[in-house]
């Protein structure tokens, strides 16, 4: 499985969003996509996921163009947690995780054996037992956050895609996402994962994806990526490594 | 808090509560006959006199209000889940509305002469065109207030068409007939025009069947229902379709009744876990027994004149829309 954009543009209304950035994510490996607000992060996902239409440049999923796909052919190969979050009825627990499954539904949305065994694992893996019938609006922040992962995880895809999955979570929250996260990743899933924060980034990602006004700064590991030379120039902030760890110390 | 789903019980239930309603609205009237001679008309034993009541006068009213309830139940809780939002319904959309303009025009201008036909292919035109309308917004406009809004705007639009309607009518007669058309009635239905309109709410449910499952995966929201595997612009087609078909024969039949889509799938979501999918069928039951049951209050008040069953359900209905639209304010406000 991997997941490559190539020479790809965007363009919303003359504003170029994107110009012509390539990278490719690749099985077992977590993948970090970072950049300040505004950087282009959601759009490269949304480009690479054939959501975006591209001005310039193609992507693929699985070597197969991205825009050419249909919805259920596109979360066959690929798991996606858009950033929206919002659910609009108070369904139960295990109700939102099982749409995960929806690609694999048939006709009239039934789902088989598989895919209960499928949720059930995704529940697990997210620590949600116990949480099956409660409604989704009665949740905390944490609680929904883990609810939208396992969603994702319960379509066991080949591929996963997390925009700002640890957004408004508190550190203990994000350190369990973005442990699940690197788990699946060492399962052999292609995991890319769209984060602010750089220190957890450097923890548990393998590769780091820089962008910086729509294009592509540099795709390395953490600690060829997150140097305090380049986080001064994309982000304006002073950084430093001591052994394995990030520490961020203030503006320049 | 517990979600539950208590679907197969609640269809039950509702079933055969509307069996009653409708064997009662057979039953029950302003002509009075003993309650034997009614019965064994119903049963096929009666005499000529009352079969003729039961047969032709009352049962036929009683099925026009149960299919129409559950037509326009039906939309409003397909509605809802498409534009996650609780307050849709083809009345508050304006849906109803352009559909009765439509039929009015038919009547205005003698169309109805040329073919029964006429009048369901006019409502359901009418219905259409505002359903798909609101379908082309919907995604550009992305808050469901600007939406209710924009129905809103489609509702007067089609009244002030109506009004202007009424303002230069010929002669009292069709004067009557298009007033029988904005306030919705099931008074002198026949089954001939049930048949008639028959194929169109077969046809309809079914679109709005096939848009079940999506409605579901919709609970996500647009971005992440595409992303689980669902083709969003084909939900929003058979929904857009079931509703223009459903509504415009519900209104070819009654006219403009409002209200019933919203309550109707208000009460019943709470009994089968809020699920948009699984809110339909139990949702058009219950709509189709509220309004057996409001028809009968139409024909039984101690009124000089006898309502119109869009007058009565408004009147049991908009109280209710109210208290959700502020309720729902409430809610918001606490998260």
């Amino acid at each position: 499985m991997s997941l490559k954009l190539h020479e790809a543009s965007v363009s919303v209304h003359g504003a170029k969003l994107l110009h012509a950035v390539s990278f490719e994510v690749t099985t077992g490996k977590l993948v970090g996509l970072l950049g300040p607000n505004g950087a282009g992060k959601t759009t490269a996902v949304r480009a690479l996921l054939g959501l975006q239409p591209l001005s310039g440049g193609q992507a693929f999923l699985d070597g197969q163009t991205a825009h050419s796909l249909t919805p259920k052919q596109r979360a066959l190969r690929v798991s996606y947690l858009p950033q929206a979050r919002k659910l609009a009825w108070p369904i139960a627990v295990r109700e939102a995780v099982s749409l995960g499954r929806f690609a694999y539904g048939g006709p009239m949305g039934r789902l088989g054996p598989a895919d209960a065994a499928a949720v059930d694992d995704a529940l697990a893996r997210c620590s949600l037992n116990g949480f099956e019938c409660r409604s989704v609006t009665s949740l905390s922040g944490g609680e929904l956050a883990r609810v939208h992962l396992a969603r994702a995880l319960a379509s066991q895809a080949p591929a996963l895609i997390a925009d700002e999955p640890t957004a408004a979570l508190d550190p203990g929250h994000s350190f369990d996402v973005l442990a699940t996260l690197q788990a699946q990743a060492r399962e052999g899933q292609a995991v890319l994962v769209v984060v602010h924060d750089l220190a957890l980034a450097a923890r548990f990602c393998d590769q780091i994806i820089l962008l910086n006004q729509g294009k592509l700064v540099i795709h390395a590991p953490p600690r060829e990526a997150l140097t305090p030379a380049i986080l001064a120039n994309v982000y304006g902030v002073k950084a430093t490594w001591d052994q394995d760890q990030l520490i961020l110390s203030g503006r320049i | 808090m517990k979600v539950q789903n208590h679907a197969p019980t609640l269809i039950l239930t509702l079933v055969a509560l509307s069996a009653l309603a409708i064997a009662a609205s057979c039953l029950i009237g302003v002509t009075p006959l003993p309650m034997g001679r009614l019965m064994a008309a119903l049963v096929g034993l009666g005499d000529p006199q009352a079969e003729l009541i039961v047969w032709d006068i009352r049962l036929p009213r009683a099925l026009a209000a149960f299919v129409v309830g559950m037509a326009l139940a039906g939309c409003g809780a397909a509605l809802q889940g498409l534009l996650r939002n609780p307050l849709a319904e083809p009345g508050v959309l304006g849906v109803s509305a352009m559909a009765s303009l439509f039929a009015t025009f038919t009547i205005y201008w003698g169309f109805v002469q040329l073919s029964p036909w006429m009048l369901p292919l006019a409502s359901i035109a009418g219905a259409l065109l505002a359903t798909g309308l609101l379908a082309l917004i919907a995604p550009r406009v992305q808050s469901v207030v600007t939406l209710v809004l924009v129905g809103v705007g489609i509702s007067s639009l089609a009244g002030a068409f109506m009004s202007l309607l009424i303002n230069l009518a010929p002669n009292p007669f069709t004067l009557s007939d298009m007033m029988n058309w904005m306030m919705g009635s099931v008074a002198n239905r026949s089954l001939e025009d049930l048949f008639l309109a028959a194929p169109f709410f077969v046809v309809g449910a079914m679109a709005i069947g096939l848009a079940a499952p999506g409605l579901r995966a919709l609970t996500l929201g647009e971005e992440a229902a595409s992303a689980v595997g669902l083709d969003v612009g084909r939900s929003r087609i058979w929904v857009v379709l079931g509703t223009g078909l459903l509504t415009g024969a519900a209104v070819s039949v009654a006219g403009a009744v409002g209200f019933v889509g919203i309550i109707a799938p208000h009460l019943v979501r709470p009994l089968v876990g809020h699920d948009p999918a699984r809110t339909l069928i139990p949702a058009a039951l219950l709509g189709g027994l509220i309004l057996v049951v409001a028809d009968l209050i139409a024909r039984l008040a101690p009124t000089g004149q006898e309502l119109k069953l869009g007058v009565v359900a408004a009147l049991i209905g908009a109280p209710i829309f109210i208290w959700i639209a502020v309720r729902r304010r409430m809610l918001e406000a606490d998260q």
